[in-house]
């Protein structure tokens, strides 16, 4: 079409191999991780202890597997504050079944065990989609509401007992101390799903439209995209993995009350975010949510290794978050300069009339 | 030529205002068509009927030979028109690719085929002239950049025909001259482009055709080159109106407000002008000539980066609104159900809303009857007919939500008002009454700044007028100034134009 000569992709912006690394959000999140890692490590011998970094890791894993699903949630721009109730009542119910109908066989009871949280979350989190999405309930308040609704069923349906280890099968009691390749098997569990989760974000159509419908929900609208669908979908996917979420919470501390993952949403939704996910939608990932339970969690550890009162430990957890993400937004913003161009730089037509008159 | 679309007989209205009133048109293939008009004769009206995000109640759409019904934008999308506004409607997360391909990505065994992708995102973006990466996020780009990723997109899509809504209005001079080449380009491919902006001369130096719009009709339709800029102005601007506007002599007295060099950068800049008291200054220019930006600056709402104001005598730094109001400044906003009211609140609360503090008794409670009282009064002024007084003011119409937006400025007894389109979608009468007012408030010495697109309105209304262009002061005239002048002025068409005609 045009006759203007074409520009060599010399002239292209930023996409050396270097720019091209630093542009994955995850690089300052991996950044810090290690800084924070190691400075604990000096500091702190009971930090490098063998039982502790594995109790670490698999404890992130745990909020990682939830925090994967409220991180699809908040990219399309919605929140879900019902995944600790979802967590706590697929758990008390998988708990108190499992321990019941032991007549399936070995492979039965594990198929069960698995399925049955899954299709606990799935169905509440359809719920969620529905008042979301047909209701047209803001996200924060139809949550809300069905975080006390399944926390009070949680009540309900234990009526004051409580699963109780022993009531649970050995080998997902001893899930949680068990390793594969001298890994614990919780970390490879957290590992597969954000793969999977990695592999459904970046790679199907169905994970982009959720970027898009947060990025930009009217355009989003213009583009067809069925944004009720995905909605409904994206619940129902956070609520599964909050429900397998319940499952590793079995295996975790043995015994399920009627209290049982209150309060996780918060250490869910704040891993998310410390992992680099935009409560404003239209930007994060899996990994980043996943690497940010690890940091939370980290955080966690070293305060209480660090042995301050537990009183003082949230509020200075609350600071170590905030530090975290300034310090973060910093380290981005130094590390994406020298790829993306400076703003303030009106010349890039200039430069290109330049080149071309060159050339010619 | 065989046509490519063909609007026939297109009715639309937005409650009882009718936008639309029977126009028709064909588009050929590799034309580029001008549509031009005055703000609200149906310009977008007609982008948005092409775009199926409204429906005409009456008319048809035919493309190629048969008739279709654009329920929906994905139907015109898929019949392939596409827009590109003056603010690209793009996901500002996603990366250049993906903003290319959005609703139609490639996919390989169900996967998103991203290197595929990106290869022909580069392809595009090279025609386009932009040697930026594919992959970078649409957020780090200019708004040209982000026009031309819409371009690409259109493309990608397959778009017939183009529809450019007023893209140059934000554009530099440079970059007007890189969307024409392209334009050029487009057209020799056989791409249709709709070309709809206030500048006249892009309109004359770009286009084959020319489709002038008034009151929603169709006024004018003639090739580009049987046409005079002078004419097209002539045809925009239309019916001779007596006067619809009552403005009576005011006495003039001392400068009140005056304002050197003031600039925002990237906004306006080195705009001087005076005002005196009883006077009304009329701002005219096109939608974003800076006029808002000015006023906004002036009331305390936007940073002012250099030069001085002077306020009856004083130097004046606007600090913030509320230093504003106190120094005697009212800002009546442009948008009033967003800036200017509380929809949600009654009539008293919202005018008495301004003086809230003076009514306070000492234990800090509202007094409903003071309240009340102050209404009444203020709703006389204005001639505010709502019926009763507790009323929503959401349940008002325009006319009266204005009324009410004004009488909360008259209860702090304004030194100098500032009006941003005060008339902007107020049916004739409620017209009049808020032009009446205007006109008492300067006969009782108040200075008045009144931004107004409609050109009669401030031609009659104003003691002189500030042509704005682009940020700066095109020129200042007195009244009597006819709009010829005014509308060459706004658009930057060199006077010579003018003389030869």
């Amino acid at each position: 079409m045009s006759k203007r000569p074409v520009m060599p992709s010399s002239l292209e912006r930023g996409v050396s191999g270097m720019a091209q690394f630093i542009r994955v959000r995850e690089v300052g999140l991996i950044a810090i991780l290690v800084i924070v890692s190691v400075m604990a490590a000096i500091t702190l011998p009971a930090f490098r202890n063998g039982v502790n970094v594995r109790e670490l890791l698999n404890n992130a894993a745990v909020v990682a597997v939830v925090a994967i699903g409220e991180s699809l949630v908040l990219m399309s721009r919605q929140i879900d504050l019902s995944v600790g109730a979802i967590l706590g009542l697929a758990a008390f119910i998988t708990g108190s079944l499992i321990s019941q109908v032991n007549v399936l066989g070995g492979v039965g009871v594990v198929l069960v065990a698995i399925l049955l949280p899954l299709v606990i979350g799935v169905v509440l989190g359809f719920v969620n989609g529905l008042l979301i999405s047909f209701a047209r309930m803001p996200a924060i308040i139809a949550t809300l509401a069905t975080l006390s609704i399944y926390s009070g069923l949680q009540v309900l349906v234990s009526g004051g007992s409580q699963v109780y280890a022993y009531q649970v099968p050995a080998w997902l009691n001893q899930l949680y101390t068990s390793t594969w390749l001298g890994v614990g098997s919780f970390v490879w569990i957290g590992a597969a799903w954000v793969l999977l989760f990695s592999f459904i974000m970046r790679m199907l159509r169905w994970g982009r439209d959720l970027y898009a419908m947060g990025s930009n929900p009217e355009a989003a609208r213009y583009m067809a995209i069925p944004t009720r669908r995905r909605t409904i979908e994206a619940f129902m996917v956070c609520g599964a993995l909050a429900g397998f979420g319940g499952l590793l919470y079995i295996s975790q501390y043995g015994n399920v009350d009627a209290t049982a993952g209150a309060g996780f949403e918060l250490t869910v939704i704040a891993a998310a975010v410390v992992g680099g996910v935009s409560l404003f939608g239209g930007s994060g990932s899996p990994l980043g949510a996943a690497l940010g339970s690890v940091l939370l969690l980290e955080i966690e550890n070293v305060l209480a290794l660090l042995k301050i009162s537990i009183f003082a430990q949230q509020t200075l957890q609350g600071v170590a978050i905030i530090l975290a993400v300034a310090l973060y937004a910093v380290l981005m913003r130094r590390l994406q300069q020298p790829a993306s161009r400076a703003r303030n730089q009106p010349d890039i037509d200039t430069q290109r009339r330049v080149k071309t008159e060159v050339q010619q | 030529m065989a046509s490519i679309i063909e609007l026939q007989d297109i009715h639309h209205s937005y409650g009882a205002v009718e936008t639309l009133r029977g126009v028709s048109f064909s588009l050929s293939p590799g034309e580029v068509v001008g549509l031009v008009g005055e703000n609200g004769a149906g310009k977008s009206t007609i982008v948005k009927v092409l775009t199926g995000v409204v429906q005409p109640f009456k008319g048809t759409i035919v493309v190629q030979g048969s008739e279709r019904v654009f329920a929906n934008p994905r139907v015109a999308r898929e019949a392939g028109i596409a827009a590109m506004y003056q603010e690209p409607m793009l996901f500002p997360d996603l990366s250049i690719t993906e903003n290319i391909f959005a609703g139609h990505q490639q996919t390989r065994r169900g996967t998103i085929a991203w290197r595929q992708m990106d290869k022909e995102a580069r392809v595009l973006l090279a025609q386009l002239d932009l040697p930026i990466d594919p992959q970078t996020p649409v957020y780090q780009l200019r708004v040209a950049e982000r026009q031309l990723v819409e371009i690409a997109k259109a493309l990608s899509s397959g778009a017939r025909l183009l529809i450019l809504d007023e893209p140059t209005a934000v554009l530099s001079a440079r970059e007007v001259d890189a969307l024409y080449t392209i334009v050029r380009g487009l057209k020799a491919r056989g791409v249709t482009i709709l070309f709809i902006s206030h500048r006249l001369e892009e309109v004359y130096q770009w286009t084959d055709r020319v489709i002038v719009l008034r009151d929603g009709q169709k006024v004018a339709e003639k090739p580009t080159k049987d046409v005079t800029i002078p004419e097209l102005i002539r045809d925009m601007v239309g019916r001779e109106i007596a006067t619809l506007y009552p403005k009576q002599p005011a006495k003039i007295g001392d400068t009140i407000l005056e304002v050197k060099g003031l600039t925002h950068r990237g906004y306006f800049e080195d705009v001087s002008f005076a005002l005196r008291q009883g006077e009304i200054l009329g701002f005219a220019g096109l939608v974003g000539a800076g006029r808002t930006e000015l006023a906004q600056s002036l009331f305390g709402i936007d940073p002012i980066d250099s030069g001085q104001i002077t306020l009856a005598g004083y130097p004046f730094h606007p600090r913030s609104p509320r230093h504003a109001i106190s120094c005697g400044l009212a800002y009546l906003p442009e948008n009033r159900l967003v800036h200017g009211l509380v929809p949600t609140m009654t009539i008293p609360l919202n005018m008495t809303m301004s003086v809230w503090k003076r009514l306070l008794t000492l234990l800090g409670v509202l007094p409903t009857g003071r309240m009340n009282r102050l209404t009444d009064t203020l709703s006389r002024r204005v001639r505010l007919q709502a019926g009763r007084r507790d009323r929503l003011v959401s349940a008002l119409s325009g006319g009266n939500q204005q009324k009410v937006v004004l009488s909360k400025w008259l209860a702090v007894e304004p030194r100098v008002l500032i009006l941003d389109e005060p008339t902007h979608g107020i049916d004739v009468g409620a017209k009049a009454d808020i032009l009446t007012i205007i006109s008492d408030l300067a006969q009782a010495g108040v200075g008045i700044l009144f931004i107004s697109s409609e050109m009669e309105e401030v031609r009659s209304m104003c003691n002189r007028l500030v042509v704005m262009r682009e940020g700066h002061v095109a020129g200042i005239f007195a009244s009597p100034v006819d709009s010829k002048t005014i509308m060459t002025a706004a658009s930057g068409i060199p006077s010579t134009v003018e003389a030869s005609a």
